[in-house]
């Protein structure tokens, strides 16, 4: 028995981050996934460099290892008749679609949900949208900083109250999607084994995005409020605050019962001496002098190397994190013993290393991995495997049809 | 059918957010979700209304955010009794769940080896913090901590020169819910498929990891480490964010810079900037950034967002509301896609929540209840395993059960 997926046979028409990312866990849970790309250029997530965001990298996109490893990859051009009848019938043997083309895109090429459904009755037909596949933005183009982190309301929440929102990192929201919506064509290849019947799956970027914050849209549903943002003067409870040690790094303190925290806490940081403290010695009254109890503590932290506090924070039992940096997180103990990476062997850098699934099957376990594929590189390996012939092949070649 | 997974059976034995939310995820799609909770407070959830985070509400959020579509059993594990009781709900469910740790659930007889031998088929679904292996794998993890300040988000949002933005309650959590929901229906499909039942785990700094791994594929790639961007830093002026007149913040997010750049100065009558020498090209812009942030941020300042509006959408520039939280629940997108569902409370009535995030267009999922009282079906589900009344009111007065 190899991986939860194994059998499953998924079509990746997708472009950029979240339904790749996808399709990616998809294929890390066993399923085989073949991506058809358009012959010039492919998936244009193949040339996102995000300069700016991101170092200067070996390859041309970082973003396009991640996201389609574990894949085969064939440039097609669905817009000529013989690349659609080869793409209706990989379609036609396979058991789930996905794709976050625009709806008018998708008729055009005849990939649309009606169509596909045609050819294959058991299909399950996943779609993302940025904003829903209704209403006056339903074919409005939504990328995740605009969708997702914008438009849900989480951006505005985020930073410092006297600053601007904080931007969102590249791709981060729409790989939280990426997990709402491989869930879900999951759960509809559940009703399948029951119904017999595909189904078309839809996931919107903004729905996604509200769901992840719904605490905050509960609260302002329950009270009609708005939500604030929250500085780091404003926490009422000092044992849920972050702190800066001397050599500059941040610590993240939650402790969310105060009573039960406060002694050790004043122990660890050695300010036994604020502990009865009239000004804080209840929650009530470090609730009412927060400001003032944050600027002492931010003193007391920048005392010490973040090296120097961590042995007192442990031996009194604080719960707290190191506000790691990217390269701090990867280096982190935890991500060897756990693997939290995994090692990809790549056609031009050799060995590099990739951000592993975030689920652990002891059955089923994800065994190997490859990289990201060339444009078209399992081409003419997929159309074999459809039945078509060496001759088909190149015809289809001279006439642009494939790559 | 009131969702993809009509017929799969969840026990429910989770605290907090993010194994209650990935509970609820099940209970949308259709699958019949029992909490356990201890008779004495439940789930801490229930009382936790966010103080200093969230305005006051008349009940608390996170509980009915988290909590609908389940049904309550208020039972006390440690008594032998009430062990038999959930060995007996475990014997007919597909799917148990819990973020309790290691050494709790082997005290209370709920750990994998134990439910395995109950029912081999289980898939026994098991949340931490930061994995179950290596020096922090019993250290408590909230997504504060272990999700975004522990996988390196923290240290890349904000402005660069301000500490590191927190999250907002529950925001990891979730998304690490959605994760662990994904990975429970694998499992569910290699059961249903092949017959075997197994382990599933997830943590939150791993899920965490792996939403911001475009950023750790460019570490491990690069060697160098991520910076903070601010908005004052940024190359591209039609990917960024703007305030209004009226103090409301706008995001442009055009990747196509050469194709936007004529209907950005039309959009904002800087008609006059399009040919400027220093803005002419993408580089220019890049390079004099700063002086154009500045033109741009004056522009901005003269028009509220909404007489600015009509302009983006007449270009068709790519831009959003940087909506609040009750913006967004009032953008007419969310009345349009039903993004908020109207459900029945025991005690409130009529309230509103958050809907699931994906829609199956042939087996819909349902919103069929509001989060339940304590212990509020405790004798439906004992009278579903068969105890009489009788027995009922025998554990009852044992303190078995609520």
């Amino acid at each position: 028995m190899n991986r939860p997926l194994e059998g499953i046979k998924v079509i990746d028409l997708t472009t950029t981050a979240a339904m790749p990312a996808a399709c990616l866990l998809l294929a890390d849970w066993g399923a085989e996934v073949i991506k058809i790309e358009h012959p010039q250029g492919g998936d244009p997530g193949r040339w996102i460099s995000a300069l700016g965001w991101l170092p200067k990298c070996p390859v041309p996109s970082p973003l396009w290892e991640q996201d389609n490893e574990n894949k085969r990859s064939i440039a097609l051009d669905l817009r000529l008749e013989e690349g659609r009848q080869i793409g209706y019938k990989l379609i036609a043997g396979a058991d789930v679609f996905a794709s976050n083309l625009q709806e008018p895109s998708l008729k055009r090429i005849g990939m649309d949900y009606p169509s596909l459904r045609q050819v294959n009755p058991r299909l399950v037909y996943a779609h993302l949208t940025g904003f829903g596949s209704k209403g006056p933005n339903a074919d409005k183009p939504g990328y995740d900083y605009s969708a997702f982190w914008a438009s849900s309301g989480i951006m505005s929440t985020m930073g410092e109250p006297d600053g601007p929102p904080a931007f969102q990192r590249p791709a981060m929201g729409d790989h939280t999607t990426a997990l709402a919506i491989a869930g879900g064509i999951t759960a509809a290849l559940l009703a399948r084994e029951r119904t017999g019947q595909g189904q078309k799956v839809d996931v919107a970027l903004m729905a996604t995005g509200m769901w992840v914050t719904s605490l905050q849209h509960q609260a302002t549903l329950l009270s009609g409020q708005d939500i604030k943002r929250v500085g780091r003067r404003d926490m009422i409870n000092p044992m849920w605050n972050c702190y800066r040690a001397k050599d500059g790094r941040w610590v993240q303190f939650v402790m969310l019962f105060p009573e039960r925290f406060w002694p050790p806490f004043c122990k660890a940081l050695g300010i036994e001496h604020l502990e009865h403290d009239p000004r804080f010695d209840t929650t009530e009254k470090r609730e009412q002098n927060c400001a003032e109890l944050v600027d002492i503590i931010d003193k007391v932290i920048a005392a010490k190397t973040l090296e120097e506090w961590t042995p007192l924070f442990d031996k009194y039992e604080l719960v707290w994190a190191y506000v790691h940096t990217i390269k701090s997180a990867l280096e982190d103990p935890q991500v060897e013993a756990n693997n939290f990476l995994v090692d990809v062997e790549h056609p031009v850098v050799g060995k590099m290393k990739s951000v592993n699934s975030p689920i652990i099957f002891n059955e089923t376990p994800i065994t190997s991995r490859t990289p990201a594929p060339d444009l078209g590189q399992h081409s003419e390996e997929i159309l074999l495997e459809l039945g078509y012939s060496w001759e088909d092949i190149s015809r289809f070649k001279e006439r642009g049809v494939i790559l | 059918m009131r969702g993809p997974l009509e017929g799969v059976k969840v026990v429910d034995l989770t605290t907090w957010a993010a194994a209650p939310a990935a509970c609820q995820l099940l209970g949308d799609w259709g699958a019949d979700v029992v909490k356990i909770e201890h008779p004495a407070g439940g789930d801490p959830a229930r009382g936790w209304s966010g103080p200093g985070w969230l305005p006051p509400c008349p009940l608390f959020p996170g509980w009915e955010a988290d909590n609908r579509n389940k049904r309550s059993i208020a039972l006390d594990l440690y008594k032998e009794k009430g062990r038999q009781v959930a060995y007996k709900l475990v014997k007919g469910a597909n799917i148990f769940v819990s973020n309790l740790q290691e050494p709790s659930l082997k005290r209370a007889g709920m750990d994998y080896e134990t439910l395995k031998q109950i029912n081999p088929k289980i898939i026994y679904a098991h949340l931490t913090g930061y994995g179950t292996k290596g020096p922090s794998r019993e250290k408590p993890g909230y997504d504060y901590s272990a999700f975004w300040a522990s996988s390196g988000i923290m240290s890349t949002i904000g402005e660069p020169e301000a500490p590191p933005a927190f999250q907002r309650p529950a925001m990891g959590d979730h998304m690490t819910s959605l994760a662990f929901a994904g990975g429970i229906l694998a499992a569910l499909y290699a059961q249903e498929k092949h017959g075997i039942g197994q382990r599933v785990d997830t943590s939150l700094m791993n899920t965490g990891m792996w939403i911001t791994d475009w950023q750790g594929q460019a570490v491990l790639l690069s060697g160098q480490d991520i910076q903070r961007v601010s908005r004052r830093d940024m190359p591209n002026p039609m990917f960024n964010i703007y305030r209004a007149k009226d103090g409301r913040w706008c995001i442009f997010t055009m990747l196509f810079p050469e194709r936007f750049w004529p209907l950005m100065c039309k959009a904002l009558g800087i008609e006059h900037l399009e040919h400027d020498p220093r803005f002419d090209t993408t580089e220019k812009r890049a390079q004099n950034k700063e002086e154009l942030l500045k033109i741009l941020d004056e522009v901005f300042a003269t028009k509220t967002l909404e007489e600015w509006v009509p302009r983006f959408d007449e270009n068709e520039l790519v831009w959003a509301y940087v909506h609040t939280i009750k913006s967004a629940l009032e953008d007419p997108q969310s009345a349009s896609n039903d993004f908020v569902v109207e459900l029945e409370h025991p005690t409130q009535g009529k309230i509103k929540s958050v809907n699931s995030p994906v829609r199956f267009s042939e087996t819909p999922h349902s919103i069929r209840m509001a989060a339940p009282l304590l212990g509020q079906h405790t004798e439906e589900v004992l009278l579903e395993l068969g105890y009489s009344w009788e027995e009922i009111s025998q554990l009852k007065d044992e303190g078995v059960i609520l």
